[in-house]
């Protein structure tokens, strides 16, 4: 049976993807720009899991929607390390100031 | 432990690292906006799934678990949409910001060019102008200098050289002072010319302690006068030498450090630097006097533009900027005002320069008695030279234009032909041309008031032996006649 919550989770999933592709060559400009979609894709097939348990396989795509939200949060932690190391341009650093 | 609540606890690790980190993050690669987003991206999914896991672990709990999970699981893409915005949005501005600089720098370049290539055009203008003027000076004192040469030799012969020698001379001389004058002028746009005597690698070293050395004496003179004290430092670093004239270099250092001298009228310091960057070498002279606004420095390299009012030429820095260029370099000034000028003369080290053809030493070939064909449109100029060569013994055949002089020549009629450029119907070139297909080893000298601006660019036509520059005397011309009578036994030497 579907609920509601995940659906509207993954309609607003799917459009968060639609404005990526749209945006995508200014998105590209971020560092590790590969892990972020990677983190993002992970949890927007959480949520199409989450939704998909409603109507087969209750258990194992319940179980793949767990996974697929921990791997997700796990790859956008790796993003902000590596975006915490990487050292500030100067010119980035001159605008923020 | 079941799995999902392991990927849970993995998953809320995960959302604390990363909130960890988005707090931790300072003005580096994400603008505020996307780390403000990052933050609130990383607390809901912090606490979504430390909700989740712990509803999944079945310890027990105050209130239930999974309508807060459930909403906070509906938020998280909104807060991932936010946060994609404002990165996307960042990563504009960002992209902006280095355009905007890229076109600022790229601005700024465009200006300076912009400066350089009207400057060189003033030049420009300035030296067709002057080249114009020469050759109408120079035909008028053509005419002046050999009048008064005949009347030289007019007076020792009827014996009243008494009488009239001293005028004439000092007309002569008056006369070889405006050529002079004339002559100077080359020197803004005279190109390197290693034929020229006086060319050696020059040690700038020696040059910057002659300059101090003969400048002194006048700077305390003077300063003294004022109640001004001029200090003087050098700083002379191991330079490779310079090819040129060092008189040429001496001649600027000493106009830049009169400048710099002027420019202290309250005393003040004046550091003289040389030092090599990479090929080349720096020679800079900085003063801490009043400085030039824009516009004095816009136009300080114009000849004839002073701020001096009647103690200033105006030559000083144009004839600095005429020997930088005519040795390959170029000149750069920093000032502002009450803030001194810089001025520096970047030189290449010593290497070498293709030269002009040079011609056989004068000296070597004695004149001799000749038959010379002689072109000029310019009566008054064509007179006295006719007058000149004929007192020296030589043939001598007078024609008003080129076509006329093609027309009489026969081959091997004349040992010589002095031709004027600047001719109607058939120029000095032309008629060259022409006698030449006539007769292809006839000599041929070019008389003309554009032989120093010729000399100058290297504008030498084919077909002509020697370029002689109007005005010429009978020493000029005696000159000229051993050069051709030599050029021509050359090759068969």
């Amino acid at each position: 049976m579907f609920e509601e919550r995940e659906v509207f989770s993954l309609l607003l999933g799917v459009c968060g993807l639609g404005f990526v592709l749209m945006a995508r060559r200014r998105i590209r400009s971020l560092p590790h720009f590969g892990l972020l979609l990677a983190s993002y894709a992970a949890l927007l097939a959480s949520w199409f899991f989450s939704v998909a348990a409603g109507a087969a396989w209750e258990i194992h795509l319940n179980r793949l929607q767990h996974v697929c939200s921990g791997v997700g949060s796990l790859l956008l932690a790796l993003w902000s390390v590596r975006l915490l190391r990487k050292p500030a341009s100067r010119e980035e650093a001159a605008g923020e100031s | 432990m079941n799995l999902e609540t392991a990927f849970e606890l993995l998953g809320l690790g995960g959302s604390l690292a990363a909130l960890v980190c988005a707090l931790a993050l300072r003005g580096g690669t994400l603008g505020r906006a996307a780390r403000t987003a990052l933050v609130l991206l990383a607390v809901v999914s912090t606490v979504k799934t430390a909700l989740t896991a712990w509803e999944w672990s079945g310890l027990p709990s105050p209130f239930r678990l999974d309508p807060v999970a459930d909403h906070l699981n509906s938020i998280l893409p909104l807060a991932w949409f936010f946060f994609l915005y404002a990165a996307s949005s960042d990563a504009a501005a960002s992209e902006l910001r280095r355009e905007a600089e890229r076109l600022s720098a790229a601005l700024e370049q465009l200006r300076q060019v912009q400066e350089q290539v009207l400057r060189d055009e003033r030049l420009r203008a300035l030296g067709e102008m002057s080249s114009g003027v020469a050759h109408d000076f120079n035909n008028i004192l053509t005419a002046i200098l050999g009048h008064t040469e005949l009347l030289l030799m007019d007076a020792e012969e009827r014996g009243d050289a008494a009488h009239t020698k001293p005028s004439l001379e000092a007309i002569r001389a008056a006369a070889r002072s405006a050529a002079d004058v004339v002559h100077r002028l080359r020197e803004f746009y005279r190109k390197p010319d290693e034929a020229e005597s006086g060319l050696a690698p020059v040690r700038l070293a020696d040059v910057v302690e002659e300059a101090v050395r003969i400048m002194q004496p006048i700077w305390q003179g003077q300063a003294q006068a004022r109640g001004a004290a001029i200090a003087i430092r050098t700083d002379l670093q191991p330079a490779p030498p310079v090819l040129g004239k060092r008189s040429d270099f001496l001649d600027a250092l000493t106009n830049i450090l009169m400048n710099a001298f002027d420019a202290m009228p309250d005393g003040g310091e004046i550091l003289i630097r040389l030092r090599p960057d990479g090929r080349d070498v720096l020679l800079t002279v900085r003063d801490t006097g009043v400085g030039m606004d824009d516009d004095v420095k816009r136009r300080c390299l114009e000849p004839f533009f002073t701020t001096k009012k009647e103690r200033g030429s105006g030559l000083g820095l144009p004839l600095a900027y005429g020997v930088a260029t005519r040795h390959r370099g170029a000149i750069h000034i920093e000032s502002a005002p009450g803030r001194g000028t810089e001025v520096t003369l970047v030189l290449p080290g010593q290497h070498l320069w293709q030269g002009e053809l040079s011609l056989p030493d004068a000296e070597a070939a004695p004149p001799r008695s000749l038959s010379i064909l002689l072109a000029d449109d310019d009566p008054f100029a064509r007179a006295p030279v006719e007058g000149i060569l004929r007192r020296d013994g030589h043939r001598v055949e007078s024609f008003a234009s080129g076509n006329d002089a093609v027309k009489a020549f026969q081959p091997g009629a004349y040992d010589v032909a002095i031709l004027d450029r600047a001719m109607p119907g058939m120029s000095g070139d032309e008629t060259a041309a022409a006698l030449r297909r006539i007769d292809g080893t006839l000599p041929i000298i070019l008389f003309t008031g554009f032989g120093v601006f010729m000399k100058a660019t290297g504008d030498a036509p084919a077909h002509i032996d020697v370029l002689l520059p109007k005005p010429a005397g009978q020493r000029e011309l005696r000159d000229a006649l051993r050069r051709v009578a030599c050029h021509r036994q050359a090759p068969a030497s």
